[in-house]
């Protein structure tokens, strides 16, 4: 069973927002092997599909200002939200389940993988910007993903 | 006249915002406001019309089964086939919507609405051996709040000991959620997003195995709902027997009923379901549903006034500065009258159409929480008409896995029509879902969704009356205005779902690591 896993969240009905499952499908059609592929979309009921992996990467829309495509990366542990509680099941993001998902015993080792969107609104696919840059953003994501495979889980 | 706002915007849009006029201490007036125009519709269009399945379920986080299940009708009826579908392509739809339904109820209760009544921060005092508490209290003490972040500052009222159990529970209840979903993709392929229900059936095959699998996961559910949750409402409403009434609302539930029992009935409405469809009144009496009756209107939300009208003819022209204009969201509303929907409206149409089961059922709980039938209408009146509707589907599922024919298909082929018009009617787990289709030239003309949080959120409608969540805040009394408790306790209990949330991190923590691409 796979140790290390990668997890694209977002709406892929509003453009870039949808980058990280984007990414995944892209990932399923390589036929990636030994690393556990998941199609988050936008539920919050994921940290079950997450339960027994030792690595995950998180692949969704990050706004930090910079230039769109920009691909950052920030472990779990160095983002802090406001606590909050919210309204709607909606509301149970996706911080909030990743760190549920730790205290269940869930991956210890959590890394971020944002990508800086061009465009959120409703429409299916990329913006033209992030389709220009897919190929890059997904090569990114496997370097970040072998390099994930190759070290020592924690 | 004080103003409180309740507007979680920072990661999220698509948002229900509240407003909140008080005076003395009371909510005057109350505004909902849904923050993200619905433009879901306008991609489906020009689209193949076996999309809709795909794409739907991608509209909503939390009821993308829900919305499968409705476009499956929709184009079921579409391309004629309503009446034909397989007894094992209606069993294993009931079964996979039933799964995702209680994983989903589970889910609110604990994960959502549980945390405002149980003091989770107590935790941090625990001194007990319980492995799971012990976890948690070990993640609160390293600073870690979130989920477990505390609602408000004070009424607190179950004991130290009560808080500690049902937050054991809490955390026992991802292991539930996580048995119905297994349960749901056993036949729906994968979750979130399944891909098994299907217009003219369901693809997969039952097997003996699949179908043992499944009644395994089912048997553990059924105990958790009848040892666990239940059990957990009442403790809950035993300390807080005041939310019988407060939150009350229009006091009249409208339901699309749920759960085929029958494939030969094309007519959704005329066709035999578990839970009955209807509108209830206060006396309890219950209407059967005229979906004839049923348009949106636009006085108050940001569209169009042509946008009014019946949702099969719907559209979606964006007014964005609209004088009276204050959500995204319509008002639909039936003969011009406010109507709450949810699992209190499928109960309650089951209860008042006389269902012996769900009469026993709904009987026995009035009886243990000391409350007449009048009580559901309520905060708490929500909480266990959500308990107690988990039960009833999970009640009755175990016969429908027996009534499957292990290696039969459960799918029917079908062509898409050059015209056609479609109607797919369903309860989500929070409520009303109905989906509309009009097919020109093979592709999409039209696409309408009416989703359930578009009635209880809904802004006031042409005659000026409130939707329903503004009814059910409007006169609550606050017994501390800079906490609002009560509010939140209301809003949740509806268990509101606005569609499409957008989660964009802004993360304020450092940066490690940045490339830019050229």
């Amino acid at each position: 069973m796979a140790e290390a896993g990668i997890i694209g969240v977002g709406n892929l009905l509003l453009k870039d927002e949808g980058i990280g499952v984007h990414v995944v499908q892209a990932l399923e059609k390589l036929g990636i092997e030994g690393v556990k592929l998941i199609d988050g979309g936008t539920s919050p009921d994921f940290p079950f599909l997450v339960q027994g992996l030792k690595k995950l990467l998180v692949i969704d829309a990050v706004q930090l200002g910079g230039q769109p495509g920009t691909v950052y990366r920030f472990p779990l542990s160095e983002l802090e939200i406001e606590p909050r509680a919210g309204l709607s099941l909606h509301e149970v993001g996706l911080i909030e389940n990743l760190k549920l998902a730790q205290a269940l015993g869930g991956p210890g080792e959590v890394t971020i993988i944002g990508v800086e969107p061009a465009e959120i609104g409703w429409g299916l696919g990329l913006s033209p910007v992030l389709r220009e840059k897919f190929p890059r953003i997904l090569a990114l994501v496997l370097e970040e993903g072998n390099a994930l495979l190759r070290t020592e889980a924690l | 006249m004080g103003r409180i706002v309740i507007d979680p915007v920072t990661r999220i849009e698509g948002h229900l915002k509240i407003e909140a006029m008080v005076e003395g201490g009371v909510v005057k007036e109350a505004r909902s406001t849904g923050t993200l125009f619905r433009g879901f519709e306008i991609i489906l269009q020009g689209r193949d019309p076996r999309d809709a399945q795909r794409i739907t379920q991608r509209i909503c986080g939390v009821c993308p089964t829900s919305h499968s299940t409705a476009a499956a009708l929709n184009l079921d009826s579409a391309f004629g086939i309503a009446d034909k579908i397989p007894e094992n392509g209606r069993l294993l739809r009931n079964l996979i919507l039933g799964a995702a339904h209680i994983a989903d109820h589970i889910l609110h209760f604990y994960h959502l609405a549980a945390l405002d009544y149980v003091d989770v921060a107590a935790l941090a005092k625990y001194r007990g051996k319980d492995p799971a508490l012990k976890s948690v209290r070990d993640f609160i003490a390293r600073g870690e709040s979130a989920p477990f972040v505390s609602r408000g500052r004070s009424d607190f009222r179950l004991s130290r000991k009560a808080s500690e159990t049902l937050a054991a529970h809490y955390l026992k209840a991802f292991e539930m959620r996580r048995k119905g979903q297994e349960a749901a993709a056993i036949f729906g392929g994968k979750l979130p997003h399944n891909v098994g229900i299907v217009p003219g059936g369901v693809t997969a095959v039952p097997t003996v195995d699949k179908i043992a699998s499944f009644l395994w996961r089912l048997n553990e559910l059924r105990e958790f709902i009848d040892n666990v949750y239940l059990p957990d409402v009442f403790e809950v409403a035993r300390a807080y027997p005041d939310y019988f009434e407060i939150g009350a609302g229009c006091k009249r539930t409208l339901s699309y009923g749920v759960y085929e029992l029958e494939t030969a009935e094309a007519d959704l409405v005329k066709r035999k379901r578990l839970f009955l469809n209807g509108i209830v009144f206060e006396d309890l009496k219950r209407e059967p549903l005229d979906i004839s009756r049923i348009s949106e209107e636009v006085k108050s939300s940001w569209y169009a006034e042509e946008c009014k009208g019946k949702p099969a003819a719907g559209k979606t022209i964006p007014a964005p500065h609209k004088k009276d204009g204050y959500s995204w969201i319509k008002s639909p509303r039936s003969d011009g009258r406010v109507c709450e929907v949810g699992p209190l409206a499928r109960v309650l149409a089951t209860y008042a159409g006389g269902d012996p089961r769900m009469r026993e059922l709904v009987d026995g709980a009035l009886k243990e929480a000391g409350v007449s039938a009048k009580a559901l209408f309520s905060t708490l009146g929500r909480h266990l008409a959500r308990a107690l509707g988990a039960k009833f589907i999970a009640d009755s599922m175990p016969a429908w896995l027996l009534e499957l024919k292990p290696g039969e298909p459960a799918y029917i082929d079908s062509k898409v029509p050059e015209e056609s018009e479609g109607m797919g009617l369903v309860e989500a787990a929070r409520g009303a879902l109905g989906h509309w289709i009009r097919i020109k030239d093979g592709k999409i003309a039209l696409y309408q969704c009416v989703v359930p949080t578009t009635w209880n959120a809904s802004p006031r409608d042409d005659r000026g009356q409130p939707g329903p969540l503004e009814q059910a805040l409007t006169g609550v009394r606050l017994k501390d205005e800079s906490s609002p408790v009560e509010i939140e306790r209301i809003v949740r209990s509806f268990d509101p779902c606005i569609a499409c949330a957008v989660h964009l991190l802004s993360p304020k923590g450092m940066e490690i690591g940045r490339v830019e691409i050229c």
